[in-house]
């Protein structure tokens, strides 16, 4: 496969999970402009995991989805009465204070006669598990994708709990839910420290392909992108946000269609579609309209198949 | 006695807005609520469910002080509830509007229980719909179906034929007798006197956050504290007001 194509597709992975970890916020009614910190604080924790305590990719990965999903419980805890207005700028004041105490943070230790380790606003290089351990690019990307599945499968499963039903009630009409019997303060918080082990997770795979992180690529403008991803590609399934991903890096950036102009078109797309589809393009009305039209169409599959087997007889 | 009321209080701010008022209810008993607008009626039903705080008296369900409890928790005891404007989740299909929150006890059971309650409120055919693209009536009947399928002890229902026309109501009235009456105790407000009469022995009326008259609906009705409440006093010293 293309080096190039490899690559897209490897960053539309990552991407999507800091874009599903915005997702579940705003499926629990809540604006998110701090994502991208628990993406840093998963992407130096699972680079520390590899590069300094010498784990394999596999558990440093968990202690990046964990810490991220440790960290978001705290703020998810600290700002439990914090809602619209002010929960965006409480998020969003936390991840300015992750990425600048990620520009003080310096700490490194001796390995194999050289120093790893984060080293403030010269950022945190040599996590080189991918290359030491001699797995390529592409296998690097299947690898995203897969996990990408699972979790997509997971959403999947759980839209259809009651778990899932209680946080899409919470986030259109938290006090009817509460009145079904949804303990929504509870719902919130589980509903934070999850998105926040997604970013985390993604945080994780990102500085494993970078080699590289510093605290610039942690800026507010990926917090921004990631919650944009979720209202483009819309709020009815897991599948919005990684479509919206989709658009954005696989057509609008990579595809060099709108060199210079990506900005400009990505601004006016979510401008345009908060007014025509405050959902997004994959929202409730159409999710539930798609999978009527799909169980139709198995329904009529499974006829025939019946029919056929009938005359066969 | 099932729900009882001591003293029960609600300010806003420094207005009184409710109480203190007394009230008893038994088990499977139905209770009209009636009174002008603003006399505290929505305030009650918050009260009892949680949503609003009270500032002074106690809720007892049961023999359970639930007062302070949480709304959720509130809502697991058995209390169930309906809105003026009805509240639903429009982005969910019929059915998820209906399930329960809390986790089932039996699966079986369950699904029983909500196939029973759809079709009793007439939505066993709309039951994949998205509630929001239900007509005004089927909404207001989802909202009843909703509060059955929680088997609750009690349920609150604030004007449910409100916005419906003669026939609607007609349907809606039968479906609470036949459905809800004989499953759970009942707090109906309503402002309509057929709708009272027809469902409730017994109607108290609220005035300015106090309660100033129990008994049949039609006795009350045809009662000075009525008039006055609704109409102002009739003596010339007050003419028309309005409380609260």
């Amino acid at each position: 496969m293309d080096d190039y194509l490899v690559g897209v597709l490897a960053n539309i992975g990552i991407i999507s999970f800091v874009a599903l970890s915005a997702y579940v916020l705003l499926l629990a009614g809540e604006v998110s402009f701090g994502q991208q910190a628990f993406f840093a604080l998963g992407a130096y924790a699972a680079g520390m995991g590899t590069a300094m305590l010498r784990w394999p990719l596999a558990p440093a990965l968990l202690l990046g989805a964990l810490v991220g999903a440790l960290t978001a419980a705290l703020v998810g805890r600290a700002t439990l009465r914090l809602t619209g207005l002010y929960f965006a700028m409480a998020t969003l004041a936390f991840a300015e204070m992750v990425r600048i105490l990620f520009e003080l943070f310096t700490f490194q230790v001796e390995v194999a006669g050289g120093l790893v380790g984060p080293r403030g606003t010269d950022g945190f290089g040599d996590i080189r598990y991918l290359f030491e351990n001699e797995i390529t690019p592409a296998q690097y990307m299947a690898g995203i994708w897969v996990l990408l599945a699972v979790t997509l499968a997971s959403f999947a499963a759980f839209d259809r709990s009651r778990y899932g039903r209680a946080l899409r009630q919470a986030g259109t009409d938290p006090l009817l839910a509460e009145l079904q019997g949804v303990a929504v303060v509870r719902v919130r918080l589980v509903a934070t420290a999850a998105a926040g082990a997604l970013a985390g997770l993604g945080g994780g795979l990102y500085a494993h392909l970078l080699t590289y992180v510093e605290p610039g690529n942690f800026n507010i403008m990926l917090g921004v992108h990631s919650l944009a991803y979720g209202l483009i590609g819309g709020l009815g399934t897991a599948f919005g946000p990684v479509l919206g991903v989709l658009i954005d890096i696989g057509l609008l950036e990579s595809s060099r269609l709108f060199a210079g102009y990506r900005m400009i078109v990505f601004g006016g797309l979510v401008a345009v579609l908060l007014i025509v589809r405050p959902r997004g393009l994959l929202d409730e009305r159409a999710v539930h309209r798609l999978a009527g039209f799909c169980k139709g169409l198995l329904d009529a599959v499974a006829a025939r198949r019946l029919d056929g087997s009938l005359r066969r007889r | 006695m099932l729900l009882q009321l001591e003293g029960l209080t609600v300010r806003f701010g420094g207005v009184e807005a409710l109480g203190p008022v007394d009230l008893s209810l038994a088990p499977g008993a139905s209770l009209g609520l009636m009174g002008p607008n603003g006399c505290g009626k929505t305030t009650l039903f918050n009260a009892i469910s949680g949503v609003a705080r009270p500032d002074g008296g106690r809720v007892l369900f049961g023999e359970r002080d639930i007062t302070v409890l949480p709304v959720h928790e509130i809502a697991k005891v058995g209390i169930a509830r309906t809105f003026q404007t009805v509240r639903l989740f429009p982005l969910l299909t019929v059915r998820d509007n209906v399930r329960p929150a809390a986790a089932p006890t039996r699966a079986g059971a369950e699904k029983a229980t909500i196939e029973r309650a759809l079709e009793v409120a007439g939505l066993a055919a709309k039951s994949n719909v998205l509630a929001g693209e239900l007509a005004i009536a089927e909404q207001r009947r989802l909202e009843i179906a909703r509060a059955l399928a929680r088997t609750p002890r009690l349920v609150l229902m604030d004007e449910p034929t409100a916005g419906l026309n003669p026939e609607e109501t007609d349907a809606l009235v039968k479906l609470i007798a036949d459905a809800v009456r004989p499953i759970a105790a009942l707090i109906l407000i309503e402002h309509k006197p057929d709708v009272v009469a027809a469902l409730c022995p017994m109607a108290v009326l609220l005035d300015r956050g106090r309660k100033v008259a129990e008994a049949p609906p039609t006795d009350l009705f045809a009662g000075d504290a009525f008039r006055r409440a609704y109409l102002g006093a009739i003596d010339g010293s007050g003419g028309a007001r309005r409380c609260g």
